[in-house]
């Protein structure tokens, strides 16, 4: 019982701490995370709640917890990279597929995990891991092939701006009572 | 012709549509003979500059794939830069037929539209479209209607009327890919007029879509993402209406 109220405790203060910093800067995306966050802890315990005694509060039930933070961190972080223009949605799909997997593991590890376990025999933790290396995995194939895209492109619109340059400095000298055009807007 | 063929622009973003954009070219020049035509060659891997260069038409030839949204940007710096009143957007797959065009003028004089969508639900015309294609488009267009309130019909339309006001604000802010729902949503939310023009569409003349049974379910979650996440986003000043108008901004 101790060890449950520890984690609610730990919860409620996080979660009155992040809504204070985001009602003291008026952020209404922080708070309605905040709120989000708080409500969907509270559903996650009060599934677990009932008949939970202290001998129940298991490895596995503190484990559920920290992955189930660690996804809402990840899906937190990610809508506010996209709000703020710093990620694309294109990768942010990812990323929120990679917090919803995690988060989904977290809440329902039995109907899941059970059938991962009777599979490969693996015991919970080890399932877990190995769900979030993969994941994880996959996020970083998709960004290599893309830094590859980009890699590619940048290099192709660099050698478009060589030509031009040359081409312009031919035309430049060819003609030069021409007077200079207006630079042009960026 | 008319007096608005002067100070606009008709932008034609194009991958891959050397069949199509021939013949669309020809039926513009005929019908609007003095309007200066744009087409944005994404980095087609056909003859599409050279079909629009062999026409006369200014070509933007992108180095690399932006997609549509990168490829209007493009286009609306273009006009932005030419001091264009207004710029047109129509597709390179023939889809939107030109004769339609004065109706989107018509409404924009009538609604004080900064930007005008070209409509193929508004009116009674065919709707030529697969039914799984029409159902999201129907979801989306209640989404928006939502996210916009006011009543949009036909969200993912590429046949638009941009006035010079919505043209800095989208040769500075434009969605990457799949742009023109959540460019609708941006456009309200920085304070733009949208309106609506009964328009009938044709079939593509020639080509392939771009959204295909795969790209169909990433197009609906990235919009989905990118218009939820908009709401939460602050309305730049710098670029709403009022800022770029002077009403009633100091």
């Amino acid at each position: 019982m101790t060890h449950l109220l520890t984690i609610l405790g730990g919860v409620l203060v996080l979660v009155s701490g992040l809504a204070f910093v985001a009602l003291r800067k008026r952020r209404r995306g922080l708070a309605i995370a905040g709120l989000l966050l708080g409500i969907v802890l509270v559903l996650f315990l009060s599934g677990i709640t009932p008949g939970l005694t202290a001998d129940r509060v298991t490895m596995e039930l503190k484990l559920r917890v920290v992955t189930g933070l660690l996804s809402f961190l990840m899906l937190i972080a990610t809508l506010e990279a996209v709000r703020r223009t710093q990620m694309h949605e294109r990768y942010a799909l990812l990323w929120v597929a990679t917090g919803l997997v995690i988060l989904v593991f977290a809440l329902y590890p039995t109907t899941i995990l059970a059938w991962l376990q009777r599979v490969t025999g693996m015991q919970y933790v080890t399932a877990i891991v190995i769900v979030v290396f993969a994941f994880l995995l996959l996020v970083s194939f998709h960004f290599s092939i893309m830094l590859s895209r980009a890699r590619d492109d940048v290099a192709r619109t660099a050698r478009r701006v060589a030509l031009l340059e040359q081409r312009l400095e031919a035309l430049e000298r060819t003609r030069p009572e021409d007077p200079k055009p207006p630079a042009s807007p960026p | 012709m008319d007096h608005w063929q002067r100070e606009t622009i008709l932008l034609i973003p194009a991958f891959n549509e050397a069949a199509a954009l021939g013949p669309l070219l020809d039926e513009v020049a005929a019908l609007y003979p003095g309007l200066p035509v744009a087409v944005i060659n994404d980095c087609s891997s056909d003859d599409t500059a050279g079909v629009a260069r062999a026409r006369g038409a200014l070509v933007l030839d992108l180095p690399c794939n932006l997609g549509v949204g990168g490829a209007m940007q493009a286009g609306f710096a273009l006009a932005v830069a030419r001091g264009c009143r207004y710029a047109l957007r129509i597709d390179g797959d023939g889809q939107h037929p030109p004769a339609e065009i004065p109706r989107l003028f018509a409404t924009q004089r009538e609604m004080g539209a900064d930007v005008v969508i070209g409509s193929r639900f508004l009116g009674q015309g065919a709707v030529t479209s697969t039914r799984w294609r029409s159902v999201a488009i129907g979801a989306l267009a209640r989404l928006l209607t939502y996210a916009c309130r006011q009543r949009i019909t036909d969200p993912t339309s590429g046949f638009q009327l941009v006035n010079h006001h919505a043209l800095r604000f989208f040769a500075a802010t434009y969605p990457a890919d799949y742009p023109e729902p959540e460019s609708l949503a941006l456009l309200t939310r920085q304070g733009y007029r949208v309106a609506e023009a009964p328009v009938a569409f044709r079939e593509r003349q020639a080509g392939r879509s771009s959204i295909g049974r795969r790209t169909a379910f990433y197009y609906a979650l990235k919009v989905t993402l990118a218009l939820l996440v908009d709401r939460a986003r602050a309305v730049d000043a710098r670029l709403a209406r009022q800022a770029l108008t002077g009403d009633g901004h100091p």
